[in-house]
């Protein structure tokens, strides 16, 4: 199956590569990443349709009033989390209700969102676009909107040959663009196919503590398990998280595991945004655990719930954690903002 | 290119088979009523079991996976296209043309019954994004948990306590989890029989299948849904005793051969 996804792709870019001098635009599969989920088959990736969700994402026409466009949140330089806010803003500086996480890696995940309401990435997108608190814009206006903006008609017809925009081409090349950020190429990953001089000692030490107590649930290679958790933040909680979905008492309070890739770059942290540093997780994690009635039991396991971590060890994990980081994928120029010069 | 030559290939192969089968079309006419009355949406008032007065507003929902029953028990599947375009319809009580859904292409035959899915199964909302009936800018999609609305009914009533006087009720949920039992999946898949009678299916012959929908069954049977003290409904499990009751709601009447 793997195979007729790469195939699929190589086709499309086959077919391009004659019209199209743009950079190569190929979904990467690293090798040691589960295949990926997104259905390729329907909606396979084209240089054309690439480069028209790229110019959506910058786009502020996204919004009711033109102003915020995806980017607004979700800024490339820190591996498209929000780094100003720790709930994100919307139009007329209207507050949502969570922290935006960060966007790659996607391809190869099931569930989307920090309740994980969204299971296909193709609506994703819907979900910001019709928030009152994020773009606030019904998608039928928005797609008239796309039909009647000079810049696009011919764009979509490049990519997907239909005589008028819908609201499935427009997720196409907003998927197109999404499931090609891929980053898989930190050092840990560096270190992990071969090149072991590219960890410090400190560095590596942290890779054994994260492994002996992260790894559970922050899985590699992806650095999440998909699923999720109550990380005790609260004893009680007003966003009831994945109970949302699930309308399940058993789930209150549990949030989709984020990926620690890039999580040097991905700050404020948790749902809510309400830790500012890497520090103040840890020390969430080694004495800010609090008890209810859903905690992930790998949380109580000791006296005190939470994580028994000295001092160094925090430090080291940290060390380790900012080997995550990957610059070759914020600073991949394929994902820039193509309105700029 | 690949997939070009074997579809070629697949095509050529069909083509030189016998002379196309007899095929003609089938309608189905969905006839929203309240009770005995025919549906008219804003004006009409109509009474609950429990003589609670209500008007309907908006009335829209989706029919899917149309099977007609031949005598030998078997079944022809309307089919469904890939990206969703075929084989879903969406029916809103307030455009006529879109209560009547024509199957074309049907093969000739004569059937004795009908089955179809009220909503959207979770096989398509896993393949993303679609078009047609199911474009997500017919805002019957739900942004926050991904999938669609299988039933909107929108009013009002004096009993409701909601601002306006609003009654709503959006039906969905298709995701299942087998840890979670609270995971509603709403589909249902509702059978009708003629009644004895036959669709003669033919070139020269358009059965028309007239089915009523009685809105008042959404609100009693299973659970007698009182309007005091229904908030609006718009979720998965909210919206389960709907669905139940709602499946009882569909009713073949009678047929136009």
């Amino acid at each position: 199956m793997k195979n007729l996804f790469a195939w699929l792709v190589v086709l499309s870019l086959v077919a391009c590569a004659d019209e199209d001098e743009s950079p190569a635009v190929q979904f990467w599969q690293p090798d040691d990443f589960p295949p990926a989920t997104y259905t390729f088959q329907n909606n396979p990736v084209t240089a054309p349709g690439f480069e028209l969700g790229r110019m959506l994402f910058y786009d502020p026409v996204f919004s009711r009033d033109s102003t915020v466009s995806c980017a607004n949140c979700h800024l490339q330089a820190v591996a498209f989390a929000d780094p100003a806010h720790k709930i994100s803003v919307g139009i007329n500086d209207r507050i949502g209700t969570r922290n935006a996480p960060p966007i790659f890696n996607l391809a190869f995940k099931s569930n989307f969102f920090w309740d994980g309401g969204v299971n296909h990435i193709d609506f994703i997108p819907i979900n910001a676009i019709v928030n009152p608190n994020e773009l606030d814009q019904d998608i039928d206006v928005l797609i008239s909107k796309l039909n009647k903006y000079n810049r696009y008609p011919q764009k979509f017809k490049d990519a997907f040959n239909k005589a008028n925009i819908d609201s499935q081409q427009m997720l196409f090349a907003l998927s197109q663009f999404m499931v090609m950020m891929v980053s898989a190429n930190s050092r840990y990953d560096q270190y992990v196919n071969g090149n072991k001089s590219v960890l410090a000692e400190q560095e590596i030490r942290g890779l054994a503590l994260v492994e002996s107590k992260c790894t559970s649930c922050h899985t590699p290679p992806l650095f999440t398990n998909d699923g999720f958790a109550n990380n005790g933040l609260d004893t009680e909680f007003t966003d009831r998280g994945r109970a949302i979905i699930t309308e399940s008492e058993n789930d209150v309070g549990k949030f989709r595991v984020p990926t620690l890739r890039n999580v040097e770059l991905t700050d404020p942290y948790m749902h809510d945004g309400r830790f500012r540093t890497l520090e103040q997780v840890l020390t969430h994690y080694q004495q800010g655990v609090k008890d209810s009635p859903t905690l992930d039991p790998l949380l109580k396991q000791n006296e005190t719930p939470g994580i028994v971590l000295s001092d160094t060890e925090k430090a080291d994990i940290i060390a380790f954690l900012k080997t995550l980081t990957d610059r070759s994928f914020t600073q991949d120029k394929r994902f820039a903002n193509p309105f700029l010069p | 290119m690949l997939f070009m030559v074997a579809m070629t290939v697949f095509f050529t192969s069909c083509s030189e088979d016998d002379a196309a089968p007899e095929t003609g079309s089938l309608a189905i006419e969905f006839d929203a009523y309240a009770g005995t009355q025919n549906l008219v949406l804003g004006t009409g008032v109509y009474q609950n079991s429990l003589d609670q007065d209500f008007s309907v507003d908006v009335l829209r929902y989706y029919i899917s996976n149309i099977r007609l029953k031949r005598q030998d028990g078997t079944f022809y599947e309307d089919p469904m296209s890939e990206d969703g375009s075929k084989g879903y319809y969406l029916i809103d009580d307030s455009d006529a043309a879109s209560t009547i859904v024509t199957l074309e292409d049907v093969p000739a035959d004569h059937y004795i019954g009908a089955e179809f899915t009220i909503g959207v199964d979770a096989n398509r909302v896993s393949q993303g994004a679609q078009t047609g009936a199911l474009d997500p800018a017919n805002n019957l999609f739900w942004s926050w948990n991904a999938g669609y609305i299988f039933v909107q009914l929108e009013g009002t009533s004096p009993q409701s306590n909601e601002e306006d006087d609003l009654i709503l009720f959006h039906v969905g949920g298709y995701k299942t989890d087998v840890a979670n039992p609270n995971l509603k999946n709403n589909i249902r898949v509702k059978s009708i029989s003629f009644g004895g009678d036959e669709a003669h299916v033919s070139a020269s012959a358009e059965p028309e299948i007239h089915v009523i929908v009685d809105i008042k069954k959404f609100f009693e049977g299973g659970t007698v849904v009182d309007f005091s003290t229904t908030a609006p409904c718009h979720s998965p499990t909210c919206g389960e005793s709907i669905a139940n009751n709602y499946v009882e709601a569909f009713v073949f009447d009678h047929m136009h051969q």
